[in-house]
């Protein structure tokens, strides 16, 4: 079948997905109110809460979701097919992620836009405070570690990105100094750094770098695991220095390369008219894991992401203007996903061979298909370059370099991130080190993911990926699985059917629990003495998820009329004189973050 | 008509970082303590404040960072266009209205890599509005 039919029918469900159910959701579930006085208007500072056109808005919500995870999922769970694969990604893009996405803008705008985190503990108990925290702790953890293995993998393969990717650090330091120094605009020194990195790749080729030799003298088993080490110094130094020193100027590239990447996907696959060389139900070797209950999990970002609901309710929901484009940025972000996770499938389905029989020669097995699932998006998206004229040498490491430095990016705020959640830990423990020091906040931060990415794989494309990108997924769901239960309770109490809500919520942690119990059996029986006890503790977080879920839900039926809806968190003063809100729990403020804002 | 004033901002010394899945712009607290990384004022808010409360309701103020192209280019290139520029002149006014800390009025570009103190981007965007 031609790719770009595949592509064109994925982009008609979604179209209809935006169109009908979204319109459903915004007017009988989250019932959104045009009168609202949302916190960007309430609040409004100029600084954080301003009232932004949901255009402008739409374009730091989706570049802030989207990224190089929904490209990895999907490379992998081709495994089993792209038909399997290619349905969750468009049954989980409009009934779960549009309905998470969106439902985690709302009842944050409707609770003068705070944290999802902050919300768990208002709206279902203290305690989901403390999971959140939890299921963070390890999210970031996994998050750091799958994307070193990546990068480490995609140096080992390509050791023509390196120059690239090393340079674009000093690159973008220039590029940030030179904007903030002259005051010049950002358009035209991105661009030239996005074009200095492109010829870099030509350097690159001209002179790749291996550090097989160097790995051998220095005693490591593999050449990947002495990058894994590289790239957690370098992290370490990246997540403590200023955010417009290095993260933002990167931003400016990436923000072009993102856009570059989903063109050249979308032109090519229409140029080349590649046909798709994958079964669309693949019949897997004896052994493998099943496609029910993993490819819920391998197929996390892409079909639905918790990290969303930390966008949607951290910064997305500080500036919404009107509450009813809360549909637009909140959906349509989760759709913007879905599309580049398409992408993904067919670059790995449609782009990386010429027959279904040199396709079952890159997915044999599970651990293969996992290890080499990277480097089959870099080619097959390579192949749709070169469609259109870039020779496919230029064209490998061009894709290499999209998902590195996406990757990379992802790292340097992962680590910042888990430094916060970090000391957000050390003060609920009273343990002063943790919460001041910010040297060993960040060590920690470090050491974890690293131990987790060094743990020994059976072969360079490493057996433990697979296992440590499916953790990260189970972790990513009962991120959602948390925001899926704020937002459940919250329609619940308002009297409105929670169903559409509740459906996503039962089957990822129907999904997440089920694969969690066979890992562990697996883990048990394969020795893996680091990973069995980290999935026996994801596995009672996911347990203390389900009974906090319960609870609050019972109790939320029991309050929950369309005459009386609870209040079930504080919400903000203006939203207390709307028709939609009913009692208070809590007292007058402040301010939307209390008394910690100024 | 409804007019648009657009501010584009400058470098944030704290707040969100990279983007990207699973390491966008979040905030995963909002009670105070050492992790709390809360957005200091900066260049453009007191100039913002400033716009909003002067001008009257049916002019948009908006805020936009620099690396927002998808919105700024459309936006720099329809207002440079109704105003008759075109070639090199409208690729300057594209470059010099996304530079950061820049200040445009429907598409004009009034300021270009640093704002000038509120009230005088307030007399700047009224004198502008006047002449409409």
């Amino acid at each position: 079948m031609p790719a770009f039919v595949v592509a064109a029918v994925v982009g008609v469900l979604f179209f209809l997905g935006y169109r009908y159910y979204s319109s459903y959701l915004a007017r009988k579930v989250y019932a959104l109110d045009p009168a609202f006085v949302t916190p960007a208007h309430e609040f409004n500072d100029g600084v954080d809460f301003v009232p932004t056109n949901k255009h402008v808005l739409f374009g730091h919500h989706f570049t802030s979701v989207a990224g190089a995870a929904p490209i990895v999922g999907p490379a992998i769970a081709v495994f089993w097919g792209w038909g399997p694969a290619l349905a969750w990604i468009v049954l989980g893009t409009i009934f779960a992620a549009g309905v998470h996405d969106f439902g985690a803008l709302a009842v944050s705008v409707r609770h003068k836009a705070r944290s999802i985190g902050t919300l768990a503990g208002e709206v279902i108990n203290g305690r989901a405070r403390m999971l959140f925290l939890a299921i963070i702790f390890f999210l970031l953890t996994l998050v750091n570690a799958v994307f070193a293995v990546v990068i480490g993998n995609l140096f080992v393969a390509n050791p023509g990105a390196v120059i690239p990717i090393v340079l674009e650090i000093p690159l973008a330091i220039f590029i940030g100094a030179y904007i903030y120094r002259t005051r010049s605009s950002a358009l035209i020194p991105s661009i030239v750094g996005v074009i200095v990195l492109y010829a870099l790749i030509l350097v690159g080729n001209r002179f790749p770098i291996s550090l097989d030799g160097l790995a051998e003298a220095l005693g490591f088993e593999q050449t990947r695991n002495l990058w894994v080490i590289l790239l957690f110094v370098y992290t370490w130094i990246a997540s403590r220095i200023p955010v417009w020193v290095l993260l933002q100027p990167r931003d400016y590239i990436n923000s072009h390369q993102l856009f570059i990447a989903l063109g050249v996907i979308g032109l090519g696959v229409i140029v080349g008219m590649n046909q798709i060389q994958a079964p669309v139900i693949n019949d897997v070797p004896e052994g493998s894991p099943s496609f029910f209950p993993f490819l819920f999990i391998t197929i996390a970002c892409g079909a639905i992401s918790g990290f969303h609901s930390l966008v949607a309710s951290g910064t997305s929901s500080k500036q919404l203007d009107k509450e009813p484009d809360a549909r637009y940025v909140g959906y349509m972000g989760a759709v913007g996903e879905g599309s580049l996770a398409t992408g993904s499938v067919l670059a790995a389905t449609a782009g990386v061979a010429a027959s279904q029989a040199d396709w079952g020669e890159l997915y044999p097995d599970f651990a293969t298909a996992s290890g080499g699932a990277v480097g089959n998006f870099v080619r097959g998206t390579a192949e749709f370059a070169n469609n259109l004229a870039i020779p496919l040498d230029l064209a490998t490491i061009f894709a290499a370099v999209v998902v590195i430095s996406f990757a990379a990016t992802t790292m340097d705020t992962g680590v910042r991130l888990q430094r916060y959640v970090i000391q957000e830990i050390g003060e609920l423990l009273k343990i002063r080190v943790l919460a001041r020091n910010l040297t060993v906040a960040t060590t920690i931060a470090v050491a974890i993911p690293l131990g987790m990415a060094l743990i020994p794989g059976e072969t360079e494309a490493g057996y433990t990926f697979g296992v440590l990108w499916q953790l990260f997924g189970t972790t990513n769901q009962l991120t959602a699985g948390l925001a899926l239960s704020v937002i459940a309770v919250w329609v619940t109490r308002r009297g409105r059917n929670p169903v559409a809500v509740l459906v996503p919520l039962v089957f990822l942690l129907a999904m997440t629990s089920w694969a969690l119990i066979v890992n562990l059996r697996n883990f048990i029986e394969a020795d893996q003495w680091v990973l069995a006890p980290l999935d026996a503790i994801i596995f009672v977080l996911a347990m203390w998820l389900i009974v906090e879920a319960a609870i609050a839900l019972r109790k939320a039926f029991g309050e929950g009329s369309p005459a009386a809806p609870a209040g079930g968190g504080e919400e903000s003063a203006v939203s207390r004189a709307n028709d939609d809100v009913g009692r208070s729990t809590a007292g007058p403020t402040d301010g939307p973050t209390g008394s910690s804002r100024r | 008509m409804r007019h648009r004033v657009v501010l584009v901002r400058g470098p944030r010394a704290t707040g969100g970082g990279g983007g990207g899945c699973c390491g966008g712009d979040v905030r995963p607290f909002d009670e105070g303590g050492g992790h709390c990384h809360t957005v200091v004022d900066d260049e453009v808010a007191p100039v913002y404040r400033a716009l909003r409360s002067a001008l009257p309701a049916d002019v948009d103020v908006e805020i936009v960072s620099p690396t927002n192209w998808p919105f700024l280019l459309p936006e720099l290139v329809g207002g440079g266009r109704r105003r008759g520029l075109r070639g090199l002149a409208l690729a300057r006014s594209v470059r010099a209205g996304i530079a950061v800390s820049s200040l445009v009025l429907d598409g004009a570009v009034l300021a270009s890599g640093g704002l000038p103190a509120p009230d005088d981007a307030v007399a700047l965007v009224e004198a502008q509005l006047s002449l409409r």
